[in-house]
């Protein structure tokens, strides 16, 4: 009787004591290697800074155990549902980051977008003059590709009073290098084609849709054949070359996942198989990867199909992640071109359409791949390098770090 | 860290809180709560806790020295008086002085040539340092020989970086016999609870709503301009007094009794009445240690209002090294003396319906617009806007539809804890358990939403840290 008197009286401590000491532990017992590990670089880190900054040298050890313990604070992942039914409730249309830049806008058309403010485009447009310069210099044809954002450039459906600040970065890259190189903005080609801007787009991931990097693929294959006489095979890179796969309601993107699935609802994930015959020679240095087979086996990861909405991605399953270096041969082409695409995240759902037009496809990242890129291009006989970013990759430096070596 | 973060929550509290209640004995107790906050204010300060313990060591030196059998015990008080006020003046003021002394010479530049991060938290602990010296001085409480109860006092995490201001008298007995009730933690944990979801819930929100319109580069017509300056005047109370809240609650926990520091100041009848209300702790201790050793109110009018210009004086500068913050203090010392003078405080306490309400409400958003701009000019362009059209732009209705349809929740959810209710209807004996229950209730639900924020890691700057 006593030990529930206590209870009757005291269960907002015990379960408010409770809920403390769980998630404190499952946050340790879960990741004390990590804190563990963090702590003793950041102190081999201080040590060799503090002749310089003193005992400055500790604050930034601070900083980062505080961010890591945050990062992986046991439930976090879903505990943003309780604000994000809480937003939806004061039909809030700007969900704060800690980090400005991942602040997410929800726009009349209930997409979810980011918006890119404050960068100067000029150091980025120097280093790709100076690498087409380089290419210019050993023969090799070189096309910036400017991939759409989110945010329509000419309806843009943000809050009231936001304005959009990421396409004018990309316009202002595109005016500063256009004069010396080869640009196609396929911003300009949605807008003429008048497509359901909408829809080439996820609602809740940052990226666009497969079938918008099927139908880019396309645009892509017929500009390089255009501009440079190349040998491309773009005879299936229509729809009717694929089946498609819905799986309703069976991704969280990206935003979603920062805003809860509450406040952003769900998006459909569509495969795309290709009807056609298809043989490719995957290789993944970084991974030690090297296979053969069909599409499906190759280029499409199908073990991210996973449908854990905080978990997975299964954006994934377009060509992985986003590796240093992929080599793709086309062992059914019926050409000998050799394409280099440098990519962001974007071109994952390019690539498996455009590997079936040329005979090499080699794939560069450059927020992992540390050598000279016009290098690579000279060493594997490159017929065309192609420069694809999307508005979000162009505020990123590591992004135009051409000639690290 | 700040109350509101994982780290504190999830990490230094439960192992404080372990470590608290796994040892025996007060003295044991007071240790591992000193070196908590000791660790406490090295996280956020690795360098400037040197400064902490150096205020410590000083003014435990100092409480030695003011002792009744020294006879050169006041010089020594003067010397407590002005180191103390000299390291606030260095951290605090020293550049903001430099900047003004280059203007007046005309100097060219605004940069001030003195630059010196200021320390967490500083305003408070020094004050409470000299509440201390100050306290044995008088004969209110007894100097310490260890200087481990001198440090507990004066670096107790609960209330070192945002107060309230702790008087040495009212807590010299608690360091050393103390004990936690179950009823003491029943009411600390809710305590911490309100004041955690008034300060991630609330506060957090107002400073969205805020920014949006104090931040943005538009001209505003007054509508916009008001509803910015409420969201304002709401998120400065939420995140204060939910800061304030959370320190007394774990002071419960700790088996603490510190004062309250805010007692519903949005529903006074006058300014005065609000001054009674608002930062309780700062208020007093600038009367006690200022104002009624001036003379108070028991001296000729003129040198009564001389007193109360140099207390509303220090409350403007205590507050921050910018001339909004001292035009803001000696706003208040205008309008209070206007009320005491004119009497005006005890017409305003009769029953005139709202007209006292709005009328001090008025002031205090008018005063916060000024205390949030960055400088006079800012302030006063925008509290010229609120007395101008009521938009600039016909758009500007879709901006206030939008604005509202987004906030109106919070600033109707925010109203029910404006208001005392339970002083308003009597509700004492009503009830008693169906109240408790589903305050309790509330209250939890109010803690997950709390933890589900922090956990979503929201924005969240807390405005009084960095005095």
């Amino acid at each position: 009787m006593k030990k529930w008197k206590f209870l009757d009286e005291n269960w907002l401590a015990v379960l408010t004591g409770a809920v403390i000491f769980f998630v404190c532990i499952a946050t340790f017992v879960n990741h004390y290697k990590d804190f563990a590990s963090d702590l003793v670089s950041g102190i081999r880190t201080g040590r060799t800074t503090f002749s310089e900054t003193g005992l400055n040298c500790i604050k930034p050890v601070i900083a980062g155990l505080e961010e890591d313990f945050s990062k992986n604070l046991y439930g976090n992942k879903y505990a943003v549902e309780i604000p994000g039914l809480f937003n939806r409730l004061m039909n809030k249309k700007v969900t704060e980051d800690p980090e400005a830049r991942y602040t997410v806008y929800k726009m009349s058309n209930h997409q979810l977008t980011h918006n890119y403010t404050g960068y100067d485009m000029t150091d980025y447009a120097e280093n790709y003059l100076k690498f087409a310069a380089e290419m210019k210099q050993i023969g090799i044809p070189l096309l910036y590709v400017q991939a759409p954002f989110k945010i329509n450039k000419y309806n843009n459906e943000l809050p009231y009073g936001i304005k959009d600040e990421t396409n004018p970065l990309s316009d202002s890259f595109l005016e500063m290098i256009s004069p010396e190189c080869d640009t196609a903005d396929l911003r300009e080609v949605i807008h003429q084609e008048g497509f359901d801007y909408s829809s080439l787009f996820y609602n809740t991931d940052h990226h666009w849709t497969a079938e918008t990097g099927l139908w880019a693929s396309s645009v892509l294959a017929d500009e390089l054949c255009g501009r440079y006489g190349l040998e491309l095979d773009t005879s299936h890179l229509s729809r009717e070359n694929y089946t498609f796969t819905t799986y309703k309601n069976y991704m969280l993107g990206s935003q979603g996942k920062r805003t809860g699935m509450i406040y952003s609802g769900l998006d459909d994930f569509i495969l795309i198989e290709p009807v056609y015959e298809t043989k490719y020679h995957l290789q993944i240095p970084k991974i030690k990867l090297d296979k053969e087979g069909s599409c499906s086996e190759t280029l499409l990861f199908e073990q991210y199909m996973g449908s854990n909405f905080y978990e997975d991605d299964p954006g994934r399953v377009y060509t992985g992640d986003n590796y240093a270096l992929m080599v793709i041969q086309n062992l059914l082409s019926s050409n000998e071109s050799k394409i280099l695409l440098v990519k962001d995240s974007y071109s994952k759902s390019v690539i498996p359409f455009f590997a079936s037009t040329c005979k090499e496809l080699h794939v560069i990242d450059l927020r992992v791949y540390k050598h000279s890129v016009s290098g690579y291009a000279k060493e594997n006989g490159i017929d065309c390098v192609v420069v694809m970013y999307n508005p979000s990759a162009v505020v990123r430096p590591e992004f135009f770090e051409f000639q690290k070596e | 860290m700040v109350f509101s973060s994982a780290i504190f929550l999830f990490a230094f509290l439960p192992l404080v809180l372990l470590l608290y209640f796994l040892v025996k004995g007060t003295e044991r107790k007071n240790t591992v709560l000193l070196i908590s906050s000791l660790f406490f204010y090295a996280w956020g300060e690795p360098i400037y806790i040197l400064l902490l313990i150096g205020t410590i060591l000083l003014n435990w030196m100092f409480g030695r020295l003011v002792i009744r059998e020294n006879p050169h015990r006041k010089g020594w008080l003067t010397a407590a008086v002005l180191v103390n006020a000299g390291v606030l003046f260095v951290f605090k003021y020293l550049a903001f002085v430099c900047q003004n002394l280059n203007l007046l010479i005309g100097r060219s530049g605004s940069n001030s040539p003195v630059s010196i991060a200021l320390p967490i938290g500083i305003s408070f602990f020094t004050f409470q340092a000299l509440s201390y010296v100050i306290d044995v001085y008088r004969g209110n409480g007894a100097s310490q020989k260890k200087i481990k109860n001198v440090a507990l006092y004066i670096s107790l995490f609960p209330q070192l970086i945002a107060g309230p201001i702790v008087r040495y008298q009212t807590i010299a007995e608690q360091i050393e016999h103390r004990k936690t009730t179950p009823e003491m933690i029943r009411t600390g944990v809710r305590r911490f609870i309100l004041g955690l979801g008034k300060k991630v819930v609330f506060a957090n929100n107002f400073a969205l709503a805020a920014d949006a319109v104090f931040g943005s580069d538009q001209q505003y017509g007054s509508l916009v301009l008001w509803i910015g300056a409420i969201a304002y005047t709401l998120q400065i109370l939420f995140d204060f007094s939910g800061y304030s809240d959370m320190a007394i609650g774990l002071g419960n926990i700790f088996g603490f009794e510190f004062q309250e520091n805010f007692d519903y100041p949005y529903i006074s009848k006058s300014v005065s009445e609000f001054w009674r209300r608002w930062h309780i702790s700062l208020g007093s201790w600038f009367r006690d240690y200022v104002y009624i050793p001036l003379g108070g109110n028991r001296v000729s009018s003129k040198r009564h209002i001389l007193n109360l210009f140099i207390v509303w004086l220090l409350t403007g500068i205590w507050h921050g090294a910018n001339w909004t913050f001292v035009v803001w203090g000696l706003g208040y010392f205008v309008i209070l003396v206007t009320e005491k003078y004119l009497k005006l405080d005890r017409i305003l306490e009769k029953k005139l319906w709202v007209i006292p309400h709005l009328y001090t409400m008025l002031f205090v958003i008018l005063g916060w617009v000024v205390f949030r701009s960055d400088s006079i000019s800012a302030g006063w362009q925008y509290i010229a806007g609120m007395f101008g059209g009521l938009v600039k732009r016909a758009d500007e209705w879709i901006l206030i539809r939008e604005y509202m349809g987004e906030y109106a929740g919070i600033f109707l959810l925010s109203f029910a804890l404006l208001i005392p209710w339970h002083r308003v209807f009597h509700l004492k004996k009503h009830f008693y358990r169906v109240r408790i229950l589903a305050s309790d209730i509330l209250c939890f639900c109010l803690f997950l939403l709390s933890v589900a924020y922090i956990m979503k890691g929201s924005y969240s700057p807390f405005i009084y840290f960095n005095f």
